[in-house]
């Protein structure tokens, strides 16, 4: 039930129990979460044409981005992040964890800053080019070595414009 | 000791379907047998309204209605038939600003994607488990942020502060 709420009182209901009354207390057994992960593993969702939806928005966005340099940084950077982070959010759940591997650490990286700038969105842009290879040529799993010399190359691209930051 | 899911309602809120089904995949293997969907927000609040459900877990990145003004109608508005249900917040996002805005929103959990099934349980345990007092003041409507107490902490006493009246009520019966 909703409450008046004046500036001057605080209402505190003891917990509900009503959950613990229909489901009692414990854990969920083991050996149904090994089943549901395999469900996990196991579904055959094809990610392709989901992930070209958030690749071609984050396209949009740096397109974007670079024609309108002056707009407020936390607009522009809010929208860069969101495609990232839906990639970041569905790649590992349907068959490419390479793909949220990387879009963990963009996101991170994206999330950090403050301004936008042409080296930013210049490797944005090589993270969009290295996602789109992974989506066309169907790299599933981690990707091996491929995958590592992706990421190895990311991250010292980040690494890089982070310390001319500094300097 | 396990849990029994049995007789536990939930509602999924999400419009991406595929990771909707397999939400519901997981939680139906979980023994969940009372499980709802909707793919928008504005047709959760209507399934939330109708259903009352024990559990919501809704996707915060929808459109044109995100996952947390949603859960700030469950919470707020005055015709919301059960503010208290404890609500799972999905989404990519695990910066301590995002997790630090759904919570002062209202959220009860917050499950980052992409999810495992070992985490979407932890989840639901501890909402069944661990149960928080609800809180309703004019800045804050949701589960008691205050998970820790610290045993040092000397500032000000906000809730219980002199100019303060704090009701308690007992929802159990």
């Amino acid at each position: 039930m909703q409450r008046n709420t004046d500036s001057n009182t605080v209402y505190i209901s003891k917990a509900d129990q009503a959950l613990r009354n229909k489901a009692g207390t414990g854990e969920i057994p083991v050996e149904k979460i090994r089943l549901s992960q395999k469900q996990i593993d196991q579904n055959n969702v094809d990610f392709q044409p989901i992930a070209e939806i958030y690749l071609e928005r984050l396209s949009q966005a740096l397109q974007n981005a670079r024609q309108n340099m002056d707009a407020p940084a936390d607009r522009l950077l809010g929208a860069l992040e969101k495609p990232v982070m839906n990639l970041k959010s569905n790649g590992a759940l349907f068959g490419y964890p390479l793909i949220s591997d990387i879009a963990t650490n963009m996101l991170r990286f994206i999330e950090t800053r403050s301004k936008v700038d042409e080296d930013l969105l210049d490797i944005i842009q090589l993270y969009l080019d290295s996602q789109n290879i992974i989506i066309n040529q169907k790299i599933k799993g981690t990707g091996g070595s491929v995958g590592l010399q992706i990421q190895d190359e990311l991250q010292n691209a980040c690494r890089r414009y982070i310390s001319k930051l500094k300097a | 000791m396990a849990l029994n899911l049995e007789r536990v309602s939930i509602l999924i809120v999400d419009d991406n379907m595929p990771t909707m089904e397999l939400i519901k995949a997981v939680l139906q293997v979980f023994g969940v047998k009372n499980i709802t969907t909707a793919t928008s927000a504005e047709e959760g609040f209507e399934t939330f309204q109708k259903k009352i459900p024990d559990i919501i877990i809704i996707d915060w990145d929808m459109a044109p209605v995100n996952g947390i003004e949603l859960t700030k109608k469950i919470r707020n508005d005055k015709a919301s038939v059960y503010p208290q249900v404890p609500i799972i917040m999905l989404t990519g996002y695990n910066s301590k600003k995002h997790v630090e805005l759904a919570r002062d929103n209202g959220i009860t959990e917050f499950l980052t994607k992409p999810f495992t099934a070992e985490d979407v349980a932890k989840r639901i345990s501890s909402v069944v488990n661990r149960p928080r007092d609800f809180i309703q003041c004019n800045k804050f409507v949701g589960p008691d942020r205050r998970r820790r107490r610290a045993s040092n902490y000397n500032g000000p006493d906000r809730r219980n502060g002199a100019d303060k009246q704090v009701i308690y009520l007992d929802v159990n019966g």
